[in-house]
């Protein structure tokens, strides 16, 4: 160990060609996995956040056929056996969601009532801290709702007036209501802002006549880490309290496209880690190479005193692995300060924000950087660049002690 | 007792396509406590005998047997571990690792052998001492005189107790004084220890302290002289 220490430090420019290499690699493989990660998981998190939650409880058949017809019957005692699954931290909360139409006197849009208690709603989804525009609902109002803004410019409708909203009964039936409009919110999404009505779930129980029933139970536990699958495991839990007919689904199976997203991610990550890697494989290689060539005598030399290939081996790659070493602790370093300091500020590209809105994502991203990201940075670099020493490595072990004296 | 049989050895070499004979047919026996000197012009064959010899090199013809040990028969990885009890080497140049300190340089073959840090810290010291550099066992080879450099290889060479030293031109790159001093070293460690050390060179003066010089020319023995 002393004497690779002693050697690395012979030539210190070529050393401080490698470790800049090693550094640069690191840092820019850390920081920008950080960031990605922050971009996806942002993602992840405003899409949950649009209603999907962690994890829905829902009638077996609702997501083929999402109607008023495959409810939740009784769903105040499912939600009862749903919250004594949860982890400590975990909410659960019921809701009517279902598809209507709004009718106004010179236009009809479909919409996506959602029913549910206001007040509960607080960190499950955007209802919870929406801005809105005149005044919030409460959750004892059985006549007012509230419309997104992009709607109500569609529809041409203001605080105060009124709208007659249709939706199907459970005999099939077409049940029609009056509504009046008590604010408008605003989520920034458009999308959301033209399709959704919230009304409280009180409302909607009366106008369908399903006291005790709902559609849905959504439930939001602590999460660190998107990768990892606890809600997974959650809904399985579920699952295994609950009779067939009813499921629990999480986010993953709910939106798969989020999910394939995370997974693109991924494997997104690799490729980048791959190429950084080659870059930095190449400037390893050559250097330690270099380094070799210019030691040949010495290592003949050895060969000479009864060293064995092993010895050599050992010798070389002691050396990489202490140079690799110094470049990861360096650039683990500077890439922590540098997502430390933008974990407050973040990365804002507001400059973006229509093209952010339309995937999910925020308009201000800050990196995650989580301590396996940062082993798995690491442990390729070490464990790669081990790997492509070994052919400068084996190099050394081929100089015959003959060959190289002679040069002497 | 004869420690080196040396069999009718020839090493021809290729260079490009011409066949260069560095060694044609020698045969010769090293008693055990010899100092042997192989002597002769540059190119008569002395350092590829010598590297022959020492088993890092091996003849195209012929035997050679080191303390009945038969080369022949021997791995690579036997060899290198053959060298490393029973070996030692002096070369003429590039003889010390320069990131180690002469202490250091010496300690390395013992710690090959996988002997524990402090026995070869006392052992190194005590041989360095001998070598008459105990004050210097901290200095690197470039704070060493070219003398005092060849004195560290001869302690490395010995510190092991091998049978055989190995020599080749140690005084070649000293002046006459240095390598004289040199030279009286390795006499007293030969008498002492009753090491068997061979060295080429061309040197009338080195030639002077051996017992038995052996003269090589174009491959060949040409003639044996024992004092």
């Amino acid at each position: 160990m002393k004497m690779a220490w002693r050697n690395i430090w012979r030539n210190p420019r070529r050393t401080l060609v490698i470790l800049t290499a090693v550094f640069i690699g690191v840092t820019s493989m850390v920081f920008l996995a950080a960031l990605m990660k922050g971009m996806v998981f942002s993602m992840v998190e405003n899409s949950l956040y649009n209603l999907t939650g962690h994890v829905l409880v829902r009638d077996a058949d609702f997501v083929a056929d999402p109607t008023i017809v495959n409810r939740l019957k009784g769903i105040d005692k499912i939600l009862t056996k749903v919250k004594a699954q949860l982890p400590e931290g975990g909410k659960a909360l019921k809701r009517i969601r279902l598809d209507g139409f709004l009718n106004t006197a010179r236009d009809s849009v479909g919409v996506n009532v959602v029913a549910t208690d206001l007040d509960a709603e607080k960190g499950v989804s955007f209802i919870g801290d929406i801005q809105i525009d005149g005044l919030r609902l409460d959750n004892s109002d059985k006549g007012s709702v509230l419309i997104g803004y992009a709607l109500s410019k569609k529809i041409g409708l203001s605080v105060g007036k009124k709208f007659v909203l249709s939706m199907q009964g459970t005999d099939g039936e077409l049940i029609a209501r009056s509504f009046r409009i008590k604010g408008i919110f605003h989520t920034g999404q458009e999308e959301i802002e033209k399709s959704v009505i919230i009304m409280p779930y009180i409302a909607a129980e009366k106008m369908l006549s399903i006291d005790g029933d709902g559609t849905e139970i959504v439930v939001d536990i602590p999460i660190s880490d998107f990768e990892k699958d606890d809600c997974e495991t959650l809904a399985n839990k579920i699952n295994n309290v609950m009779p067939d007919s009813i499921k629990a689904l999480s986010w993953k199976d709910v939106i798969p496209a989020v999910s394939a997203y995370l997974t693109l991610y991924r494997s997104f990550m690799y490729i980048w880690y791959l190429i950084v890697f080659i870059a930095m494989g190449f400037g390893i290689v050559n250097t330690v190479l270099m380094a070799v060539y210019e030691r040949m005598r010495e290592f003949g030399l050895l060969r000479a005193m009864g060293a064995r290939s092993i010895d050599i081996l050992r010798m070389v790659l002691t050396e990489v692995c202490l140079l690799i070493i110094i470049g990861l602790v360096a650039g683990n370093i500077v890439a922590y300060i540098m997502i430390s300091v933008m974990s407050s500020t973040g990365l804002d590209l507001s400059a973006y924000s229509s093209g952010m809105d339309m995937i999910n994502i925020s308009r201000i991203i800050y990196p995650v950087l989580t301590f396996g990201d940062l082993v798995k940075a690491d442990l390729t670099v070490l464990a790669l660049g081990m790997a492509i020493s070994f052919y400068p490595a084996c190099k050394a072990c081929s100089f015959s002690p003959v060959e190289t004296m002679r040069n002497v | 007792m004869s420690i080196v049989q040396v069999t009718n050895v020839e090493k021809i070499y290729t260079q490009g396509k011409v066949e260069v004979k560095a060694l044609d047919g020698i045969t010769l026996s090293i008693n055990k406590g010899e100092f042997v000197a192989l002597a002769g012009p540059s190119g008569s064959g002395k350092t590829t005998l010598l590297n022959i010899i020492g088993g890092i090199d091996s003849p195209s013809k012929g035997g050679v047997t080191v303390d009945e040990n038969i080369y022949s028969e021997m791995n690579s990885f036997q060899r290198a571990d053959f060298r490393l009890y029973n070996v030692g080497f002096v070369f003429q140049a590039y003889n010390l690792i320069p990131v180690l300190s002469a202490v250091e340089n010496v300690e390395y073959v013992l710690k090959l052998r996988g002997i524990k840090s402090k026995e070869c810290r006392e052992r190194s010291m005590a041989i360095l001492s001998e070598v008459g550099l105990e004050d210097m066992a901290d200095r690197r080879p470039a704070d060493l005189s070219g003398g005092q450099q060849q004195r560290v290889a001869v302690a490395r060479a010995i510190v092991g107790e091998p049978a055989l030293i190995l020599a080749d031109e140690p005084t070649a790159n000293l002046d006459s004084e240095t390598g004289e001093d040199l030279l009286k070293l390795m006499l007293k460690l030969n008498k002492e220890k009753n090491v068997t050390f061979i060295f080429s060179t061309h040197d009338k003066m080195v030639m002077d302290y051996a017992t038995r010089v052996i003269y090589l020319r174009d491959g060949k023995i040409e003639d044996t002289h024992t004092i």
